[in-house]
């Protein structure tokens, strides 16, 4: 089957300059070396370190920002190099939800218009597109009377639902939902995840859903990524991943989250030496070789390949 | 000196929108001790944020009508003038907003607005820019010398995060009240985070107001859970008891829907219907349209706070 988005050795290097009058620049690899297949159909989560990349990858996705290296391809089309019409129709189909639920909607429109008019611009009349307005917000629980709020009268998990039924009344087949449900909580969280997982199952979907919530990539995910410092480092079923992690990295993450139990705090937690940043000067060597457990020489001075463990089970590391 | 820094009595708040008033927050009463932490939770549009805000007196538009008290220290915050309450806020009262792009300035690098809020206490610009590098290491923002010099666009959604945490340190607080702090961290990082504000409690002896959704923060540092429904505080009580023993409907409902499962393993459940928006008070319980165990009473009169132990506060006619 061919994959519907295909990313093969993808980089992004951010460049800042240091200070208004210095020439100095500072580098940042954003993304390094990332290699996926995403086959129509699947839910694919990905997890990984705040700063990881995971943000930045969306928006090479979607077309926000131009890769710097490797190649992409959506639907079969290569789109490094690719012209802005053809970038434009290449993502027709696709949808997103931000991370910062604000950043989603136009402060000065209310969410009738924000809703309505790229319904609009496609050619929908304006009652067919409010009538569609009002069953998207009672999808995601809120009634017809928000239609006339504007952004600041929401609250956050409000900003975030309507940033969700805007997405959704595009009818896209792809979504990419960045912190989709961070503002929400766990019964609100699970009636729009339930919506999520019926609409993806009704019109066969695609999904790349990026959080930091673990109960929630494993409710939805068929399979997970995981990145640490730019790279992929692990990636299978969440199966695989989540019950017989890997990679150090995953490892650790899985075994950090916080148990809903306060006579347990602070309980069994695998230990992440060092700081998040903290990475050997060779560029060559293993992104997580100063702050992990296992490390050994050889991972000081070689990049460790991406190796399929088990079939279609993959980590970076030297000991898997 | 008292115990106790903070107590909001009889709080509520209505916004003023299109189709009347709106009732955001109704009757809410608590308190918090010196070195404790009351984390709020509740349904997303309860009035979480809105308890935070009107605490530290930021109005966006001037649209909604106070009731009751709030006093800080031996203060009413609703009282006072602007000018002293502008010396409160930051100072004594720390505020870690829902959205970090309230509070930082798209146009300024990270590390100045950081540093601005330490040359209010009359640190030197040296002085200051030393002590950003370390409260972004506290914080652990990678390359944190680098760092100080990016715009906020040009950090990650979790580094924003960190930067408004590094902020609101910088000042060392009395009370925090961080709403949402750490949605865009991952466990290992927001484990980091939670210390800190641990440590300023047991170091420090300050007080934290935590609005957040995650139980798993929750259980890990909260001396006291508020839970609150439509508006309303509905129970109110010490973290473990709470746990163990949650008595109201709506936080029966909320604690058991934790999940954990796979989709091939089944379907999460949910809490059956949504929150009323409520434009017109009435005599009744907002949650009985929802509650399983309502009937007349509830349809027709409020339920009152009332206490069925020592400090475990409930408002349901049938407990
Ligand atoms: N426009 C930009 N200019 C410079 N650096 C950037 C820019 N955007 C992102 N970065 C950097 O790229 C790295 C990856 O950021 P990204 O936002 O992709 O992380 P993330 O995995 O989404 O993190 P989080 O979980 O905190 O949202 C970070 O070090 C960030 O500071
Ligand atoms: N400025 C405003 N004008 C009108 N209505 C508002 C305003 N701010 C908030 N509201 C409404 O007040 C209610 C409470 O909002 P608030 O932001 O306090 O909720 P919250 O508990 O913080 O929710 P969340 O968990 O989703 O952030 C919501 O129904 C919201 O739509
Ligand atoms: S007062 Fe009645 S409706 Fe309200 S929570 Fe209690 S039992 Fe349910
Ligand atoms: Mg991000
Ligand atoms: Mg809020």
């Amino acid at each position: 089957m061919e994959p519907i988005i295909k990313i093969e050795g993808l980089n992004k290097q951010f460049s800042s300059s240091k200070g208004l009058f210095s020439r100095k620049k500072t580098y940042v690899n954003a993304v390094q070396d990332f290699s996926l297949d995403i086959y129509e159909g699947e839910i694919l989560g990905l997890i990984g370190e705040s700063g990881s990349g995971k943000t930045t990858l969306a928006r090479v996705l979607l077309g926000l920002t131009r890769s710097t290296g490797g190649s992409l391809k959506i639907g079969g089309a290569q789109m490094v190099g690719a012209g802005k019409a053809e970038i434009k129709k290449a993502r027709e189909n696709f949808a997103v939800v931000f991370q910062d639920p604000a950043s989603n909607l136009n402060p000065r429109q209310t969410v009738e218009s924000s809703i309505i008019r790229p319904l609009i611009i496609r050619g929908m009349s304006k009652e067919k597109a409010r009538e569609k307005a009002k069953q998207a917000l009672s999808s995601v629980q809120l009634d017809e009377s928000y239609l006339e709020s504007y952004p600041h009268q929401l609250s956050g998990g409000q900003q975030q639902r309507i940033a969700i039924a805007r997405a959704l009344v595009m009818e896209p087949k792809v979504m990419i939902l960045d912190e989709p449900t961070s503002a929400l909580d766990i019964s609100v969280q699970a009636q729009i995840l339930n919506l999520l997982l019926k609409l993806q199952k009704e019109y066969n979907l695609t999904y790349v859903i990026i959080t930091h919530d673990l109960n929630v990539i494993r409710y939805v995910s068929d399979r997970i990524a995981v990145m640490y410092m730019g790279r992929l480092v692990e990636y299978g079923t969440i199966d695989d991943v989540l019950e017989h992690p890997l990679h150090p990295y995953t490892d650790i993450l899985i075994h950090s989250v916080p148990v809903s139990d306060p006579d347990n705090r602070g309980g069994e937690k695998r230990k992440f030496p060092g700081e998040p940043g903290d990475v050997p000067e060779d560029p060559a060597a293993c992104r997580l070789a100063k702050r992990c457990p296992h490390v050994t020489e050889r991972c000081l001075k070689e990049t460790p390949p991406l190796k399929e463990v088990t079939p279609g089970h993959f980590a970076e590391c030297f000991l898997v | 000196m008292s115990d106790t820094i903070l107590r909001v009595e009889h709080l509520s708040v209505d916004y003023k929108i299109k189709a009347g008033w709106l009732s955001a927050v109704n009757d809410v009463s608590f308190s918090i001790d010196r070195g404790k932490v009351l984390a709020l939770v509740g349904e997303s549009g309860c009035g979480k944020s809105t308890v935070a805000h009107t605490i530290m007196r930021l109005s966006i538009d001037h649209n909604e009508r106070i009731g009751g008290n709030i006093f800080f220290e031996d203060r009413d915050l609703t009282k006072i003038s602007e000018a002293e309450m502008e010396k409160v806020r930051g100072k004594h009262i720390g505020m870690i907003f829902q959205n970090p792009l309230d509070s930082l300035n798209p146009v300024y690098r990270s590390g100045t607005q950081v540093a601005e809020a330490l040359r209010l206490d009359g640190m030197s610009k040296r002085e200051a820019r030393e002590r950003v590098i370390q409260l972004y290491r506290d914080v652990q923002i990678p390359n944190p010398e680098e760092r100080i010099e990016a715009f906020p666009h040009e950090l990650s959604g979790g580094m924003r995060q960190r930067v408004m945490i590094a902020m609101m340190l910088a000042r060392h607080p009395q009370l925090l009240i961080a709403d949402e702090p750490t949605t865009a961290l991952d466990v290992t990082v927001e484990a980091q985070v939670l210390n800190i504000m641990k440590e300023m409690c047991d170091k420090e002896n300050a007080s934290v107001l935590l609005i957040t959704h995650n139980f798993g923060i929750v259980a890990e540092i909260a001396d006291r859970i508020g839970i609150m429904y439509a508006g309303e505080l509905v129970e109110e009580g010490e973290v473990h008891e709470i746990f163990r023993n949650p008595v109201h409907p709506y936080s029966q409902a909320l604690l058991a829907a934790l999940p954990k499962i796979k989709k091939s393993e089944g379907t999460i459940r949910t809490i059956e219907g949504t929150v009323p928006r409520i434009l017109e008070k009435k005599p009744e319980c907002r949650f009985a349209n929802r509650c399983p165990y309502a009937d007349e009473t509830c349809r027709c009169s409020s339920p009152e706070a009332k206490f069925i132990e020592d400090g475990h506060m409930v408002r349901c006619h049938k407990r």
